[in-house]
């Protein structure tokens, strides 16, 4: 240490070049990691000082922010919810223009046990105008007839239900045949003329004929074609429009002679 | 000491300014390394190594610059400004003046090479910048020391004065 303070002391241009040598490292130190070490000793600063100006009450914190994205997830599902609800009912309102009969808008409460033999209760009855033999619609399609019709509810038979006969043709092709569910909840549209030009795909609508539903309702489409047992005619499997365990906005068109009757 | 120390800072502030004007137009005087070369030369040798670093590393942080790169640049320009003074042994106004201008040329060529990103890529015509800039440097630095020439002109005047009515 001695020799070297006396060396310093003979040879200042000596410690002198040191000291530049000494600076030129660190500049040159700098100049290459410069940038990364200012940059995270600005943000480090950067953080403690808004840790000074901003009290750590105003600041969210992380459970604050995931309960907030909870709840934002629910109100987006629900507003999702809204927007379908709203697509069908545009879908409804617009049938309601197109069509004569006059239009009760319901909402299913309940669907009894099976899809074949069960029944769906409507939350509209005989106090909103509701008569038996309406048609129950909804935005997807055809859904199903009232066959009973209380004070403040009624009871929908599902076209699925076989005790429902359905008068109707196949668009384009232009076939008529009637619509039946099997016991096992199959819709099929039989007696169908051999003659036919049915494609599958085709959309099975209500035909005029038949008298209880108004035509050009839709009720599903051909989803295979076979000749009938005798031979005589096609039966046409058809896949229902109306998805029943979803269903929930349903449309009640009463009977055309009823809108007559109480208009005059 | 500190009064030295306050002229750096009052400099670094100048430079400063300087560059965000006349700087943004077309080319601003190195007043630092005139500055730096003066005290390093009629001072402490120390203003051209600890002066460069601390000055450029204030300036760089300043203007936004890469850190190290006006310091580095400044290093090597007064170094090279004293290697030539070393070897002239010359002495005056001319002899200063020869020395800033040698720092601003070796300075400024470095810190454009260095300061451009990717490093290198300011070699280019941009480089002929520093010939304008040495010359705007050497102009305040005639106006410079004439105005500290005279300055001490007086103050010997008035010492003299002194010593003759004494006499």
């Amino acid at each position: 240490m001695m020799d070297l303070s006396v060396k310093r002391s003979r040879n200042p241009s000596g410690v002198k070049n040191k000291r530049f040598f000494l600076f030129l490292s660190v500049s040159l130190l700098l100049l290459i990691f410069g940038p990364f070490l200012l940059g995270g000793i600005g943000s480090w600063l950067g953080a403690r000082f808004s840790e000074v100006i901003f009290r750590e009450s105003d600041l969210p914190t992380e459970e604050k922010l995931r309960n907030d994205i909870i709840r934002l997830m629910l109100e987006n599902s629900i507003l999702r919810e809204e927007a379908l609800k709203a697509q069908r009912y545009r879908t409804l309102l617009g049938i309601t223009r197109t069509n004569n009969r006059e239009a009760i808008p319901a909402r299913v409460l309940y669907r009894s046990e099976g899809l074949v033999t069960g029944i769906i209760v409507i939350n509209k009855g005989r106090s909103d105008g509701v008569i038996e033999n309406s048609i129950c619609i909804s935005s997807e399609g055809l859904v199903g007839v009232v066959c009973s019709a209380g004070e403040a509810t009624s009871e929908i038979l599902p076209i699925t239900n076989p005790s429902v006969n359905v008068s109707c043709v196949t668009w384009p092709s232009g076939a008529y045949g009637i619509l039946q569910s099997t016991s096992e909840g199959e819709l099929n549209l039989v007696h169908v003329d051999l003659s036919s030009d049915v494609e599958t795909g085709d959309q099975v609508l209500t035909s005029r004929y038949g008298g209880v539903f108004p035509d050009g309702l839709l009720a599903g489409r051909v989803g295979s074609i076979s000749s009938g047992d005798p031979g005589l005619a096609l039966k046409l499997s058809v896949i229902s429009a109306v998805d029943f365990e979803s269903t929930g906005e349903v449309l009640i068109l009463l009977p055309e002679d009823s809108w007559e009757t109480d208009s005059q | 000491m500190y009064y030295r120390v306050l002229v750096i800072a009052l400099t670094i502030v100048i430079q400063f300014l300087l560059e965000l004007t006349a700087g943004r137009i077309f080319v601003a005087p190195s007043l630092l390394t005139l500055v730096l070369v003066y005290l390093s030369e009629n001072f402490e040798k120390k203003w051209a190594i600890d002066g460069a670093f601390w000055s450029g590393f204030v300036l760089d942080l300043l203007l936004h610059q890469p850190p190290g790169s006006s310091s580095l640049a400044l290093l090597v320009g007064l170094f090279a400004a004293r290697s030539f003074g070393a070897l002239s042994s010359g002495e005056g106004r001319g002899y200063l003046l020869s020395m800033t201008a040698i720092a601003v040329l070796v300075s400024d060529t470095l810190f454009i090479v260095l300061a451009s990103r990717p490093i290198g890529s300011g070699f280019n015509h941009v480089l002929l910048l520093v010939i304008p800039r040495m010359i705007l440097t050497v102009v305040i630095g005639v106006l410079f020391l004439s105005v500290t020439s005279w300055i001490i002109e007086i103050k010997s005047r008035k010492v003299t004065g002194k010593l003759h009515v004494q006499g």
